[in-house]
């Protein structure tokens, strides 16, 4: 699946059985939400980030309306990840909004821009995924934080 | 000063990950031996893996230290193959493949493959260690290896001509302790303060083994700066006593404290000493005992830009783990 943005002029690569995987995960929350991190490299220019995997957190709390996960204990799992071929790395995050749109919320926006503000974090443009479950329609939207605004892309055949 | 904040910032200095473009080089040329020693021995050879500080975490970016482990099967030469047939055998084929594009030297247990310099000026060098299963088809079962000891490198009583060892234990051994990101923070402040040291005798293993020691024995709490100052005083008291053993965990007969004789142990002691005090006297010391790499040390945050927009990092390295707490709707 390939995901473009116009305005910016960037794209996202995800293998569809990856969302396949994550939509099933999301479900098994049901009805509240869950999510985790998104992991991924980006091309040589930067203008392609490639999502490959994911990673789930250790800690978190949730209800049908908000996610909050916690980062710790997974420094080594991150490390490992790195020292793959290619490298790959932290580069954003996904969320679930059950009986809801994948339309970020005015939560969702602060939380990404925060992240792409944080100092202890490299990546300066943090993806993020929200999938919504309403009834049997699942839909998908991806974001990305660019100088505190959040952009979306669109899906490319 | 803040001590701590410093020593983290200074460890950050040395992650592999800031020479992301020679870890590339090294990662790439680990796979193709590692790949052409598969092709050529199939199934006389158990898969190949990564030992040394690169499979440990606990590598730091001025030397890059990529050993490659070939654990062959007893009867990998013939029945009647010998253990240095392994070595010499692993030898001829790696002098055979690579000697136009590299240099290859036998070293102590290890066979040396050092790449010709690239048009970037980076040599690659891989350290290939074949081994050999003590008893045939056993090393899935229990991991242990001998390896041949190259007898012009060798340190061993005369007539002794192989190690027995077992390098999965020996990671293992540090993935499996108690606080190991912090303990291998202090292991890399070690080698960084070695790198100030002009021809230190004290070898990686033995600053591995000795700072997971401290933290068995001692009860160490607090931040980085007070974890690393208990374990040097820990090591200032205890490296010289007679009792004072480094069990390698993959050879229990194998103390790794004997690499170092007792004048060694004695100025290795006086040196932790004069850490402690040096930096007691005055705390800004503490960036001559563990400089920062200067090639790396905090660069500003690359301009971000939405008319030629792609995606941005700040600095080269992305092995962070994702930032804080974080709620969304």
């Amino acid at each position: 699946m390939n995901l473009y943005n116009n305005e910016l002029d960037v794209f996202i690569s995800v293998d569809e059985i990856l969302i396949e995987k994550l939509v099933k995960i999301g479900d098994l929350y049901f009805p509240k939400e869950y999510g985790g991190f998104l992991v991924g490299y980006y091309n040589e220019t930067f203008k392609i980030v490639y999502i490959t995997d994911y990673v789930l957190p250790m800690k978190y709390e949730n209800t049908s309306t908000s996610f909050k996960r916690e980062p710790s204990g997974l420094e080594e799992l991150f490390e490992e990840l790195y020292i793959k071929t290619p490298s790959q790395y932290y580069i954003g995050e996904w969320h679930t909004h059950p009986n809801g749109i994948s339309k970020a919320s005015s939560l969702d926006r602060i939380a990404l821009n925060k992240i792409a503000e944080d100092k202890s974090t490299p990546i300066e443009n943090p993806i993020m995924l929200i999938i919504g479950y309403q009834r049997e329609n699942i839909t998908l939207s991806f974001y990305v934080s660019v100088n505190g605004k959040l952009y979306e892309y669109e899906q490319r055949k | 000063m803040n001590k701590s904040e410093y020593l983290e910032s200074t460890v950050k200095t040395y992650k592999i990950s800031k020479e992301e473009d020679l870890l590339n080089k090294y990662k790439g040329k680990n796979q193709q031996v590692k790949d052409d020693l598969k092709t050529e021995y199939g199934d006389k050879l158990y898969q190949p893996f990564n030992s040394g500080s690169y499979a440990k975490h606990t590598a730091i970016n001025t030397r890059f230290d990529f050993d490659l482990v070939a654990p062959f099967k007893k009867n990998a030469f013939g029945a009647n193959g010998t253990l240095e047939d392994t070595y010499t055998k692993t030898y001829d084929f790696l002098y055979d493949k690579y000697s136009s594009i590299a240099t290859i030297r036998k070293q102590r247990v290890s066979i040396g493959v050092i790449f010709d310099t690239d048009s970037d000026g980076d040599q690659v060098c891989i350290d290939v260690v074949p081994g050999r299963e003590l008893n045939q088809d056993t090393y899935d079962e229990d991991k242990n290896l001998n390896l041949y000891v190259y007898k012009r490198y060798g340190e061993l009583e005369e007539g002794s001509d192989y190690i027995k060892t077992n390098i999965h234990a020996q990671i293992e051994n540090i993935k499996e302790t108690p606080n190991k990101d912090k303990v291998r923070k202090i292991i890399r402040l070690f080698k960084i303060w070695k790198t100030t040291k002009y021809d230190s005798p004290i070898k990686s293993f033995f600053i591995e083994l000795a700072v997971i020691k401290a933290f068995d024995k001692q009860s160490i709490t607090g931040n980085l700066w007070d974890s690393l100052k208990t374990v040097i005083e820990y090591l200032k008291d205890e490296v010289v006593k007679d009792s004072f053993t480094l069990i390698d965990p993959g050879n229990s007969n194998n103390d790794v404290a004997k690499t170092l004789n007792c004048n060694e142990k004695q100025w290795f002691s006086n040196d932790c000493n004069n850490i402690l005090r040096r930096i007691e006297d005055n705390e800004e010391n503490i960036k001559t005992f563990f400089p920062q790499n200067e090639k790396f040390e905090e660069d500003d945050d690359t301009e971000s830009n939405t008319s030629v927009f792609s995606y941005g990092v700040a600095g080269s390295t992305y092995t962070q783990t994702p930032p804080k707490t974080e709620r969304f709707g």
